[in-house]
């Protein structure tokens, strides 16, 4: 299993030489997530916790049989992607648990993942020049 | 189907499959934006297994919303597409 923390910000993840290597879905994934000032700050697992329905992640999670650490008031526990996702931005994490870990099997020889989307024309940022 | 940055998906396929001899074993296929979580689709998933795209296409499971993006329709439809594309990329990789 590749273990990834919860606080790898996705631009971390983005340039892994690990990942690339043994999660390449997750790899794919990467450079599809909003844009680079978003992967610069938004974390693998503030993606899995808030489990938006468009999001890359969580698909990525399930369609890899991985598993997340939760810790909460009793203690650790790991889930199951098939049991993490309950519905609309819900998961099987309580009101007070943080995760704080990712697992997905990883990759080997013959294994093939392959991630692909459609998605609208950009929302661009327009990038600021500023004097002085 | 360019690929832009910054784009939300309308509709996304992240899929895992071993390349078995001529065939595709342990395929998983995720979708998402088409329903409140990312949803697997196990009776395509077992057509694709077979090698049956047109059937796995067919069996697509999925009865997705509109909204702001896009009717559930095109939704359903766009959900083939990636279909075709990604079984078309894993069967790349058998053996």
């Amino acid at each position: 299993m590749i273990e990834i923390g919860a606080l790898a910000r996705h631009a971390q993840a983005e340039r892994s030489d690990t990942i690339a290597q043994h999660a390449p879905l997750i790899a794919r994934a990467m450079p599809l997530i909003a844009h680079a000032a978003i992967r610069n700050r938004g974390t693998l697992g503030g993606s899995i916790a808030f489990a938006d329905p468009a999001a890359e992640l969580p698909a990525c999670l399930l369609a890899l049989d991985g598993e997340v650490d939760a810790q909460g008031p009793q203690g650790k526990r790991t889930i199951k992607a098939a049991d993490y996702f309950k519905g609309l931005y819900e998961t099987a994490l309580g009101p007070q648990d943080i995760l704080t870990a990712i697992r997905v099997p990883a990759a080997r020889q013959h294994h093939a993942h392959r991630l692909r989307r459609i998605g609208k024309t950009a929302r661009r940022l327009r990038h600021c020049r500023t004097r002085g | 189907m360019a690929r832009r940055h910054g784009d939300y998906a309308i509709v996304g396929l992240a899929a895992s499959a071993r390349a078995d001899g001529k065939g595709l074993k342990d395929v998983r296929l995720a979708y998402f934006g088409v329903g409140n979580m990312p949803l697997r689709v196990p009776a395509s998933e077992a057509a694709l297994a077979r090698g049956d795209i047109d059937g796995a296409v067919a069996a697509l499971d999925l009865d997705p919303h509109d909204d702001i993006q896009a009717t559930g329709a095109v939704k359903k439809h766009l959900a083939g597409v990636l279909l075709r594309r990604v079984a078309a990329q894993l069967m790349e990789q058998r053996v």
